[in-house]
């Protein structure tokens, strides 16, 4: 016998609380899981929009894996702590990427994607041609990077988490997201640097 | 390369360039069309789960667990539809049942031409066990795929069987270089069980109140309460409850969780049917 048992009593209110309960603990702004998973993609797309392009999505199939990550994530709503979604999607998120680079790959388009993306004709206003130039040539520095580490480098330089939180989503410890991190700032600087320099001796 | 970027010294390009990277996020257009990927887009609910879909489906195949799941999810509680209910929570448990053309239909979904990438990033977004099934790359077995992981995936219209893709086991010849061999038979039959439990909880909570044994449906809810205190079926559990506690005679007390009801899940499928009961308790409340 668990909890408190409402028949017997007609529903005395001490007994019936545990029942009661199924009508008043849901949230009244997410009453639907339909209406949940619609607050899920409007509170996050943008979040997820962005780690998937700088964990190398290409773009065009961005939408695609977002709503991949989406799907997950709304099945398994239920099991996710209210608070906890966030740490939920980055995860889904590094596993979906990470597929989708070994895909790319092995189609051989990886590298067909970065450079058509990089080199591609912008005809948008100055600021958002600046924009676009500095994503793709940061995200040509982070296609230089192993796929462990571009994962901390994004997590960590990015979005801003802190090392136990890149553990708990990555599944490592923490001590590897700070070796990890290291090196990959050491190996995107040494890119960046190279790169100027090619560019240096170009002019 | 944009030069006024690359004249910067080294430290403050990187700066600049992750600065721009916080700034990014989802371009014009792509909110609208992940919401409708995931099924839940302007318009969907008109495609959601109709009573006379799910009355006619029966299914042990992993599509027909999703499109069960579904079904289930709105229509289980019955609330007045037994028949409905009682098809609902069959097609999760016999394993051996024929499937609903229109359950299929509806499940196979994926009318987006999504790209064949799609089978790989289900299977391995949800982290799931390593493949089970080989696919074939293109709509089909994209369709497939994502109707078994997306819960919603019945809103969408389809064209394709996704029972014999979900159940094929022989690798078809693939025309590109790709194999999409999808994991998720192992992971849907590890989720079906628990909403399985759910809906059978519920459905026999269902049939108590049907007997007229409020009581025994009561004992039933409660132990649904306690199993699933983040059940899937939270909702349908609560719009049962009130109800029994009517028929067991408290009619003031159902009218007041009916009303909280109301206030909690205004948008509910089941408001309405909440609507009328309460209208009906206010009605012999004050006529009795």
């Amino acid at each position: 016998m668990i909890g408190p048992r409402a028949f017997g009593n007609h529903l005395g209110v001490a007994d019936s609380f545990a029942l009661d309960q199924l009508v008043t603990e849901l949230p009244a702004d997410v009453t639907t899981p339909r209406e949940r998973a619609r607050a899920l993609v409007n509170e996050h797309i943008d979040f997820l929009w962005r780690l998937l392009r700088r964990l190398g999505v290409p773009e065009a199939d961005v939408d695609d894996a977002a709503q991949q990550v989406f799907i997950v994530a709304t099945r398994r709503l239920a099991e996710v702590a209210p608070g906890s979604e966030r740490t939920f999607l980055y995860g889904t998120a590094l596993r979906t990427a990470a597929t989708i680079r070994r895909t790319l790959r092995r189609r051989q388009r990886w590298l067909e994607h970065a450079t058509l993306e990089a080199a591609s004709p912008d005809h948008t206003p100055h600021e958002a041609l600046e924009h676009r130039q500095a994503l793709a040539l940061l995200d040509q520095m982070l296609n230089g990077l192993d796929d462990e580490l571009r994962e901390v480098f994004v997590l960590c330089e990015i979005e801003d988490l802190s090392a136990p939180q890149v553990a708990a989503i990555a599944k490592i410890p923490v001590g590897t997201v700070a070796s990890r991190l290291r090196r990959a700032r050491q190996a995107f600087a040494t890119r960046l640097a190279r790169l100027k320099a090619q560019e240096a001796k170009a002019r | 390369m944009s030069r006024t970027l690359l004249e910067l010294d080294s430290e403050d390009l990187q700066r600049v360039l992750l600065a721009h990277a916080r700034k990014d996020g989802a371009p014009s257009g792509a909110r609208e069309r992940v919401l409708a990927g995931v099924g839940v887009g302007v318009g969907a609910a008109a495609l959601w789960p109709s009573v006379a879909s799910a009355s006619s489906a029966g299914s042990g195949s992993t599509a027909g667990k999703i499109a069960a799941w579904v079904a289930a999810k709105w229509l289980v509680i019955g609330l007045g539809s037994g028949v409905v209910t009682l098809s609902a929570a069959e097609v999760i448990s016999r394993p051996s049942a024929p499937t609903s053309p229109s359950i299929v239909r509806r499940l196979s979904a994926a009318a987006n031409p999504a790209p064949q990438l799609r089978a790989v990033l289900l299977a391995d977004a949800e982290g799931s066990q390593r493949p089970v099934v080989t696919l074939t790359p293109g709509a089909s077995a994209v369709s497939a795929s994502a109707a078994k992981l997306n819960p919603f995936a019945a809103d969408r219209p389809s064209n394709t069987d996704a029972r014999a893709l979900a159940e094929s086991s022989e690798p078809s010849p693939l025309p590109s270089v790709v194999n999409f061999q999808v994991g998720t038979v192992a992971s849907a039959a590890n989720d079906s069980p628990r909403l399985a439990d759910e809906v059978r909880a519920l459905e026999a909570a269902r049939a108590a109140l049907a007997r007229a044994s409020a009581a025994h449906a009561f004992e039933l809810l409660n132990d649904y309460a306690q199993a699933f205190p983040n059940g899937a079926l939270r909702v349908e559990a609560a719009a049962l409850y009130l109800e029994t506690v009517a028929k067991q005679g408290n009619r003031k007390r159902a009218l007041e969780l009916a009303e909280q009801f109301l206030k909690h899940h205004p948008e509910s499928p089941l408001a309405s049917r909440v609507r009328a009961l309460a209208e009906s308790y206010r009605r012999r409340l004050h006529n009795p």
